[in-house]
């Protein structure tokens, strides 16, 4: 049985039902915090960065969008490594807690990487003069989206959700092959996108900005893959406690891990 | 390529635009979802103190 999201105002619960009780799963209030604060950070990295670099010699101010294209592009490789490890991790030991950690990193990498072809696409227009090329960068992001598209569509369409589970962790397993091929791209083939933004390939003069955004940026993405993570802890908890009323006995606390 | 000071600022704007919208649009939908999971498990809670 699977549970989609029951969007009811705080306001319609009985006083009596929200008074905290101890037996059941809550948001926790350390990841919030964490969460304002990585949110907080993100901002002033970004304006500091902006502020703090003149505009490029070739690229004028378009150069600033690298503060927010690399860290998210960077987040993306990040988030489907997670869903990589977590889904070895769930096909060894079938533990629900890797099976919710690999679809907080899948869900968060997937609009990241939607995100980084937006990005992308607004800085490809006034630089190379088209929005979209079949470059070989652009195309194996485009793959990779539509990989983890898929692995998503897997766990949303299939109704016994340990099979969802064990189907999607051998996509995150599989698909991981693309993500590797997505960042070598750019020195395998000719392409037009330019090389990695490293240390090595980047200016000093924005490196250290660049560097403290792909810092910040990256707590943040770790913050919603977390929250992710910690929502379908609740709705799989709610899946228990219903159907146990269904079938009469005592909810387990099987989704309270 | 560049051609006065100003160049590329618009698109600078409509990036980081989109990036924030994504961004807190995402964020907000993940919290919405552990909110109304978490309010749908206290009335269930709540129900089954009652009923017992």
């Amino acid at each position: 049985m699977t549970s989609s999201p029951v969007m009811t105002p705080a306001s319609a619960v009985a006083p009596e039902a929200r008074r905290p009780s101890p037996d059941v799963p809550a948001p926790s209030r350390g990841l919030a915090r964490f969460g304002a604060v990585a949110f907080g950070l993100v901002v002033l990295s970004q304006v500091g960065a902006i502020l703090a670099s003149p505009p490029d010699a070739a690229m004028g101010h378009t150069q600033k969008i690298m503060y927010v294209h690399v860290p998210t592009a960077w987040s993306a490789f990040l988030a489907f490594f997670l869903v990589f490890v977590y889904s070895v991790r769930y096909l060894w030991g079938r533990d629900e807690r890797n099976d919710r950690m690999a679809l907080g990193a899948a869900e968060v990498g997937t609009a990241l990487t939607a995100l980084t072809l937006a990005q992308g696409s607004i800085w490809g227009k006034p630089t190379w003069g088209v929005w979209w090329t079949w470059d070989p960068r652009l195309t194996t992001t485009a793959i990779m989206f539509l990989i983890y598209v898929g692995y998503l569509a897997l766990r949303a369409f299939t109704d016994d959700h340990e099979r969802g589970a064990r189907w999607a962790a051998a996509v995150g397993v599989f698909g991981f092959i693309n993500v590797p091929i997505v960042y070598m791209s750019v020195r395998w083939w000719r392409t037009i996108h330019q090389v990695q933004s490293t240390s090595s390939s980047v200016d000093p003069v924005y490196r250290i900005g660049l560097l403290v955004n792909v810092i910040t940026f990256t707590l943040l993405v770790v913050y919603l893959m977390l929250k992710r993570a910690e929502s379908a802890r609740l709705e799989r908890a709610l899946d228990a406690a219903l159907e146990a009323r269904m079938l009469g006995r005592a909810p387990s606390s099987a989704g309270d891990r | 390529m560049a051609t006065s000071p100003d160049w590329g600022l618009g698109w600078t704007v409509a990036a980081y635009a989109v990036s924030w919208v994504v961004l807190i649009a995402y964020a907000r939908y993940v919290g919405a979802r552990s909110r109304s999971a978490h309010e749908a498990l206290l009335r269930e809670a709540h129900r089954t103190e009652v009923r017992s």
